[in-house]
C-alpha cells in the first residue's frame, strides 16, 4: 500500500506556518477541537485551510421570477430550496462518533465551575444587531410552523364570504388556502459591544511553554467574554522592544530575540484606545502577559504613567499575567503591585505553570466587571 | 493485513446471512488497519493512492487529533469498487466486527443497486492511483508550487458540475458515460499505423474526430455548453484557455467530483439502508446473548441524534423501518389515503407483507426498470 500521507501533512504543516504558498494565508481558519480530560475539558487547536467557494445563500432564496401578488403568496411549485446536498460529506460510510459541546455550554461550565459572577455590561445599549424572530404571518412555510388560530380565522372568513357558515351548524373545515404559517422576520436589537485586547510580550525568554499558557488561558477568556458579549472583537499586539498590533495565527506563533520595553504596548494600545474605541461605546478589556523582565527602571515608570493616565480610565478592566519562564522571575507584577494596589479595574496573577491557569482565570475573571 | 482466522469465519457468516435476507452486492475485500492507517485511508476519501495535496493531510490530521483525544474514530469504511473494498478498525470488539461487516454488505449492495451509482467508475481504486500518476508527473515537469495553485483553484469550483447529468439523456449529446470521461488519455503515437495497437478501444471514434472539421468542432463546443449548462468544469475544460496539463488536472478532478456525488447525494438513504440492515442482521441471526449489550450501545451511538442536530443513520433508517411497515399492512394507496376514519386507519392492516419487498424497490430508486 502506498501511503504519502506524511508528505501531504508536512506540506499543510508549512502552509499553516506560513513558510510555503503565501496566497493560501488569507484562508486559514483557526478552530479548536474540543477534548475532555477526566473532569476538564481542553480545546486542541484544529486550523483549517477553507478555500473559496460559491455557495447558496441561505437567506434568501430569491430568484424565482412571478407576476403580481403579494409578499408570501405560494408559488405553483419549486421554491424547495437546495435539496440537501450541502456538505453531506463524501466518506464513503465512515462511522463517526462524536462527543459534541458548544463553546457556549463550555463557557457555562466555566462559570460553574470557577464560580465567576455575571458580567455587567456598561455604557448603553448602542449597536445594533439582527436576529431573526416568529413575529409575522406568511402563506407558505413547514407544517410545524402552522398557526393554527389564524388558519381558523382565514377558514372561517372564506366560508361566511361564500355562504357556507351556518349558525346551526357551526363547522369550520380550512382548505389549503386558508393555511397560514409563522414567519421569521429579522429583528433590530440594541447590544452592547465589546472589545478583547491581548498583549504579549515576545522577546527572547518566552518560550513555547510560555506560549502555550497564553494560548489556554486565552482560550477560555475569549468563550467567557464571548458569552456575554456577542459581538466580540479581539485584537492583538506583541511587544519587544517596539510595539506592532497582529493577527492570531502571528500573534501565537511570532518568536523573537532581545529586550523588552513593556511601554512599547501600552503606548500602542491607548493610542489605538483613542482612536477607535471610546469608552462610552465600548466595554474594553485588555490582557498583558510577560515574563515580567522589563528594560529598566524608566520604563516602568513610563509604563505607569501610561496606565494610569491613557489606559486605566477608558477601559472595564486590565489584567496582567506574568509567566514563568526558564530565565528567573522578573518584577514587573511587583511594581504594579505597589503602585496600583487599590485600583478597581485591575487584576494582577502570576502563572506558574499550566495548573496555575485555572486561578489566573478566576482572579481575572473573578470581579465581574 | 488480512482478516484474522477468527474474522474470516465471522465474515463467511455474516456474508451467508446477507445473501439470505436478499443483499446483491459485488465481492467484498476487507482489510484490518490499525487507527493510523485507517486515518491514512479515510483522509484520502477512501483511496490508498491520491495525487498530493495538502488538503489530505489537513483531513489527517483532523481525523487523528479527534483519534488520540478520544473524539471521534472510524470502526468501518467501505469504497465504491468492484470488487469492494472495506476496511475495519483492527482495535474493534469482536461484536463491533460483525455489526460493521453486515453494514458494509448493505453499503455494497446499495453501491451495485442503487440508480445514482449506476453510472460510478467501479474500477475507482484503479483510476484514483492513475490519477496520482499523471498529477505526479506534472509535479515533476512544473514543479509543486504550480500544479498545487492550480489544483487549488479546480477545487474551489469543483461542485459545479451537473450532479444529474449522468442519469439524462441528452438529444445529440453521445452517450452520458463518455460525458463524464472526456479527456480520455491517450497515448502518443509515432507511426500512425501504429495507432491502432497503441490506443485500441475508441481508435475509431478518434480517427472520426481528427476528420472533424473545424466548423463541426465549434458547433459541437456550442451544443455541448447549450445541451449542459449546468456542467461548468465541462465547459472550461472545452473552452478555457487552459495548458494542456492544466487541461487534465481539471478534468481528473471533475471526473472524481463525480464519482464522489452520489455519496452526497444518497447519504440518507445509503446509511439507512445499510443501519437498517445491520440492525435486522445483528438482531435477528448474527448476534450472540453475550454480545446484546454491547451490540445495544454501540448501535444507539450510531443513530443517537444530538439536539438541534441531523443524523442521516437515524432519519434514513427510520424511512426505511416506516416504508416496510406500511406497505407490510398495506397502509398506501387510495383506499388508504381518503379514509377519514382515524381509528380504521391507525389499525389499518391488510397483511400484505409487501414491506421487505417494497424496501428492496426503494433502494434501487429507479422506477423504469
Amino acid at each position: 500500500m502506498a501511503l504519502n500521507i506524511e508528505s501531504d501533512h508536512n506540506r499543510f504543516r508549512k502552509i499553516v506556518k506560513g513558510k510555503i504558498r503565501e496566497n493560501l494565508r488569507k484562508f486559514i481558519k483557526h478552530s479548536d477541537m474540543l477534548g475532555k480530560k477526566g473532569k476538564d475539558i481542553v480545546s486542541i487547536p484544529l486550523p483549517q485551510i477553507d478555500l473559496p467557494r460559491f455557495k447558496h445563500n441561505p437567506q434568501s432564496g430569491g430568484g424565482i421570477g412571478q407576476g403580481d401578488g403579494d409578499v408570501g403568496t405560494p408559488i405553483g411549485q419549486g421554491d424547495e430550496g437546495q435539496a440537501g446536498k450541502g456538505k453531506a460529506g463524501n466518506q464513503p460510510g465512515a462511522h463517526i462518533m462524536e462527543v459534541e459541546l458548544t463553546i457556549d455550554e463550555l463557557a457555562d461550565i466555566l462559570g460553574e465551575e470557577l464560580q465567576l459572577p455575571r458580567i455587567q455590561p456598561r455604557g448603553k445599549h448602542k449597536i445594533e444587531s439582527i436576529r431573526t424572530r416568529y413575529r409575522s404571518i406568511s402563506r407558505i412555510g413547514p407544517e410545524s410552523l402552522r398557526h393554527f388560530k389564524r388558519t381558523y380565522k382565514e377558514a372561517l372568513k372564506r366560508q361566511i364570504a361564500s355562504g357556507t357558515y351556518r349558525l346551526d351548524n357551526p363547522i369550520i373545515i380550512p382548505v389549503k388556502e386558508d393555511i397560514r404559517y409563522k414567519a421569521g422576520k429579522p429583528m433590530r436589537t440594541l447590544e452592547s459591544n465589546a472589545v478583547i485586547f491581548y498583549l504579549m510580550d515576545i522577546s527572547g525568554s518566552m518560550g513555547d511553554e510560555q506560549k502555550d499558557i497564553v494560548r489556554i488561558e486565552s482560550f477560555w477568556i475569549d468563550a467567557w467574554l464571548r458569552k456575554h458579549y456577542p459581538g466580540l472583537e479581539t485584537r492583538y499586539i506583541v511587544h519587544d522592544v517596539a510595539a506592532r498590533e497582529v493577527d492570531r495565527e502571528a500573534f501565537f506563533s511570532l518568536r523573537e530575540s532581545g529586550g523588552t520595553m513593556i511601554s512599547s504596548a501600552y503606548i500602542l494600545l491607548s493610542e489605538i484606545l483613542e482612536k477607535s474605541y471610546s469608552s462610552d461605546e465600548w466595554n474594553i478589556y485588555a490582557f498583558h502577559f510577560s515574563d515580567g523582565e522589563n528594560w529598566g527602571d524608566d520604563d516602568n515608570k513610563v509604563c505607569i504613567e501610561t496606565l494610569s493616565g491613557r489606559i486605566l480610565n477608558r477601559i472595564n478592566l486590565f489584567c496582567y499575567g506574568q509567566v514563568a519562564s526558564h530565565y528567573g522571575e522578573g518584577d514587573f507584577l511587583k511594581i504594579l503591585e505597589e503602585n496600583f494596589s487599590d485600583t478597581e479595574n485591575i487584576s494582577l496573577s502570576f502563572i506558574q505553570d499550566r495548573d496555575a491557569i485555572y486561578d489566573s482565570i478566576k482572579t481575572f475573571l473573578g470581579k465581574g466587571r | 493485513m488480512a482478516l484474522t482466522e477468527n474474522l474470516i469465519r465471522i465474515r463467511e457468516k455474516i456474508e451467508e446471512y446477507a445473501r439470505k435476507c436478499g443483499l446483491d452486492f459485488f465481492e467484498v475485500i476487507f482489510e484490518l488497519l490499525p487507527w493510523e492507517e485507517i486515518n491514512m485511508i479515510a483522509a484520502y476519501g477512501g483511496f490508498p493512492n491520491r495525487y498530493p495535496h495538502w488538503r489530505f493531510g489537513m483531513e489527517y490530521e483532523e481525523l487523528s487529533k479527534g483519534y488520540s483525544y478520544g473524539l471521534q474514530r472510524i470502526y468501518e469504511m467501505v469504497i465504491n469498487n468492484d470488487p469492494c473494498y472495506a476496511y475495519l478498525l483492527d482495535s474493534n470488539k469482536e461484536v463491533d466486527q460483525k455489526l460493521v461487516m453486515a453494514h458494509v454488505y448493505a453499503h455494497c449492495d446499495f453501491f451495485k443497486n442503487n440508480i445514482f451509482f449506476r453510472h460510478t467508475n467501479r474500477k475507482m481504486m484503479d483510476e484514483t492511483a492513475n490519477h496520482a500518476t499523471r498529477i505526479k508527473k506534472y509535479i515533476d515537469r512544473f514543479g509543486i508550487e504550480a500544479v498545487e495553485e492550480f489544483i487549488d483553484i479546480c477545487l474551489s469550483i469543483d461542485n459545479l458540475i451537473d450532479i444529474h447529468s449522468p442519469y439524462i439523456k441528452r438529444k445529440g449529446s453521445e452517450s452520458s458515460q463518455d460525458d463524464i470521461n472526456v479527456q480520455k488519455k491517450k497515448f502518443p503515437v509515432k507511426k500512425e499505423y501504429m495507432s491502432h495497437f497503441i490506443n485500441p478501444d475508441n481508435s475509431e471514434e478518434d480517427n472520426k474526430s481528427q476528420q472533424d472539421s473545424k466548423d463541426e468542432k465549434v458547433e459541437k463546443i456550442i451544443s455541448n455548453t447549450i445541451s449542459n449548462p449546468r456542467d461548468i468544469l465541462l465547459f472550461l475544460i472545452n473552452n478555457a484557455p487552459l495548458k494542456e496539463w492544466q487541461q487534465d488536472v481539471l478534468s481528473i478532478i471533475r471526473e472524481e467530483a463525480y464519482y464522489f456525488a452520489p455519496q452526497g447525494q444518497t447519504k440518507i438513504m445509503n446509511e439507512g439502508w445499510a443501519t437498517f440492515w445491520h440492525s435486522r442482521i445483528m438482531t435477528m441471526m448474527a448476534l450472540k446473548d453475550d454480545e446484546l449489550i454491547d451490540y445495544a450501545d454501540h448501535h444507539s451511538g450510531t443513530v443517537a441524534i444530538q439536539p438541534g442536530g441531523f443524523n442521516p443513520y437515524k432519519i434514513g433508517l427510520e424511512l426505511f423501518r416506516d416504508i416496510e411497515d406500511r406497505w407490510n399492512k398495506g397502509k398506501f394507496g387510495r383506499d388508504y389515503e381518503e379514509c377519514d376514519d382515524m381509528t380504521r386507519k391507525r389499525n389499518w392492516d391488510l397483511k400484505l407483507n409487501q414491506g421487505i419487498q417494497k424496501i428492496f424497490e426503494v433502494r434501487r430508486l429507479d422506477i423504469y426498470r
